[in-house]
C-alpha cells in the first residue's frame, strides 16, 4: 500500500464509483482478449470471488488455482518459478501468498502487472481500497473521521494496509488492543511519523469518540505459538448494547470472515457497515484491473 | 615519528577510524578471500576518535558491495586505497541508502527466507533503522541490525 499516493488511491475510488453505476452490458468489454491469471496459494472466499466476478463481469478470462497445493508448488517449486511460468499465459496476475513481500517479489520478476490480493500478514492492498472507498460512500468523505481498529492489530495485514493508506488522510486513528495483540512497535512508529495515532486497551471508553470502528479476526493461523492464540482469542465481541456506548452515526466495518468477532445481532442494526463493504470490492477490482490493462496498452503506445 | 601499529602496505585496502571493538565485526563480515593478507590493530590511540581500530588487507581492493556493507558497521570510517605505496583513494564511509545480500531478514514469514534471492533493505541514520524492501519490517535496534548480518 506504500506504493501508492493519495492521487492514485483517489483515482482508483473515482473509477470504481463509474463501475458501481455500470450495468452488466456496459462492462463486459473492458477486459476483452485479456486472460488474467489468479495465483491463490492461500484459501480465500471474498478476494478470490470477487476477482473472479470481476474478470467475468469484464469480458476477461481466467487462469490460474485457488489452492498450492494442485499446484507444482506442492513438488517444491519456487514462487518465482511458478509467476515465470503463469506469465507466459496471461496478460496481469493476481497473487495471494502466505508469506510476507511475496507480491513485490512476484511483481519484480514478471514483466507483467501484478495486483497483491493480501501477501501474508504485511498488505492487503485492494481489501484497503475497498475500505476507504466504503468510509467516502458512507460519510460523503475520509477527512475529520475517527477511525478505530480493534481486533488483531499485531498480524492483521488489512489493520496494515488501511492504517497506512488513512495517513494521506486528516483522520485521527485509535487502536484498541490488549497488549499482545498491539501493533508492532516498527509499525506504530511508521504510521505515528506520518499521523495522529492514539492507543487505547478499552473498547468501551473510546467508543464514544468514534466514527468507524474497523473490526477484524483474531487470526488463529498467523500466531507463531497456539497458546498465545488460546489466550486472546475472545478479547472482545461487539454488540448492540456495547455500540449503544458510540454515537447514534457510528459505522462498524469487518473485512469478514468474522468468528465471533460481531455478534449476529448487529447485522441488522443500522451501525452494521460490512455487508455493502463486502459489495464494494466489485467495483473497486473491476476498476483496478480495467486501470492496469489501460495502462499496459498506453505503455504499449 | 608516528608509530606504526601494523606494517604499511605497498598494494592494497587500508580502513581507518573503525570505531573501537568493529574491527572483528567488519571482518567476520566481508568474508575476504585468502589472496588478501589481513592485518589489524585494534583500540589504538586515535586523536579524533581516542581510540581507533584498523584494518589492512594487503593485495586486495574493497569492492562497492564490500564498502556498503563496512558503512552499517563502521559508519565514519576512512577508506584508503594504496596503489605503489600511495594513496590512490581517498573515501569516508557512509550509511548507504539500499543494502543488497548483507542483513538477514529477522521476520520468520518474509520471502527473502524462503526463496533464493538477496535481501534488500532500506537503511536510515540517527537513530539506524533497516526497512525490509519485501516485507516491510522496520529493525529499529542497531543491535538486533548486527546480529543479522549475513
Amino acid at each position: 500500500m506504500s506504493d501508492f499516493s493519495k492521487q492514485d488511491i483517489e483515482c482508483v475510488l473515482e473509477e470504481a464509483k463509474k463501475f458501481k453505476r455500470f450495468s452488466k452490458a456496459q462492462k463486459n468489454r473492458f477486459l476483452e482478449d485479456k486472460t488474467i491469471g489468479t495465483l491463490f496459494f492461500e484459501p480465500s472466499t471474498r478476494t478470490r470471488l470477487s476477482f473472479s466476478t470481476a474478470i467475468q463481469n469484464l469480458g476477461g478470462k481466467e487462469i490460474g488455482f485457488a489452492e498450492a497445493a494442485s499446484t507444482s508448488t506442492a513438488k517444491g517449486e519456487s514462487l518465482t518459478d511458478t509467476v515465470r511460468v503463469v506469465e507466459k499465459y496471461c496478460d496481469l496476475m493476481v497473487i495471494r501468498h502466505p508469506l510476507n513481500g511475496s507480491a513485490r517479489l512476484a511483481a519484480e520478476v514478471s514483466c507483467k502487472p501484478v495486483i497483491n490480493a493480501g501477501d501474508g500478514s504485511n498488505q492487503h492492498p485492494t481489501q484497503t481500497l475497498l475500505d476507504v472507498y466504503t468510509i467516502q460512500e458512507a460519510f460523503g468523505r475520509v477527512d475529520g473521521l475517527h477511525i478505530g481498529f480493534v481486533g488483531d492489530l499485531r498480524y492483521g495485514r488489512t489493520v496494515h494496509s488501511l492504517a497506512n493508506a488513512l495517513t494521506h488522510f486528516k483522520v485521527d486513528q485509535h487502536f484498541i488492543a490488549p497488549p499482545e495483540l498491539g501493533l508492532p512497535d516498527y509499525f506504530k512508529k511508521e504510521i505515528t511519523k506520518k499521523g495522529l495515532v492514539k492507543e487505547h486497551t478499552n473498547l468501551e471508553d473510546t467508543l464514544p469518540e468514534l466514527d468507524v470502528l474497523y473490526c477484524t479476526r483474531i487470526q488463529k493461523e498467523r500466531f507463531p505459538d497456539p497458546l498465545e492464540y488460546e489466550k486472546v482469542k475472545d478479547s472482545y465481541t461487539i454488540t448492540p448494547a456495547l455500540l449503544g456506548h458510540g454515537k447514534k452515526e457510528l459505522k462498524v466495518m469487518h473485512p469478514l470472515p468474522r468468528v465471533n468477532e460481531i455478534s449476529y445481532e448487529v447485522d441488522s442494526t443500522p451501525h452494521a457497515l460490512y455487508f455493502e463493504q463486502l459489495a464494494n470490492g466489485l467495483p473497486i477490482r473491476e476498476a483496478l484491473l480495467t486501470l492496469l490493462c489501460n495502462a499496459q496498452k498506453e505503455e504499449r503506445k | 615519528m608516528k608509530e606504526l601499529h601494523i606494517k604499511a602496505i605497498e598494494n592494497g585496502t587500508a580502513i581507518d577510524h573503525i570505531p573501537p571493538g568493529r574491527a572483528l565485526k567488519v571482518l567476520s563480515m566481508l568474508h575476504l578471500p585468502l589472496q588478501a593478507t589481513i592485518s589489524m590493530a585494534m583500540h589504538v590511540d586515535s586523536r579524533r576518535m581516542k581510540k581507533k581500530d584498523l584494518i589492512y588487507a594487503e593485495n586486495y581492493e574493497l569492492k562497492e558491495q564490500e564498502i556498503k556493507k563496512i558503512g552499517l558497521v563502521a559508519r565514519n570510517a576512512t577508506l584508503n586505497i594504496i596503489r605503489n605505496s600511495e594513496v590512490a583513494v581517498k573515501q569516508k564511509i557512509t550509511l548507504p541508502e539500499t543494502i543488497r545480500n548483507a542483513i538477514t531478514c529477522p521476520n520468520p514469514a518474509c520471502i527473502t527466507n524462503h526463496e533464493k534471492i538477496p535481501s534488500d533493505f532500506e537503511l536510515k541514520d540517527n537513530p539506524l533503522e533497516a526497512k525490509c524492501h519485501y516485507c516491510e519490517r522496520v529493525i529499529l535496534e542497531e543491535k538486533q541490525i548486527l546480529e543479522n548480518l549475513k
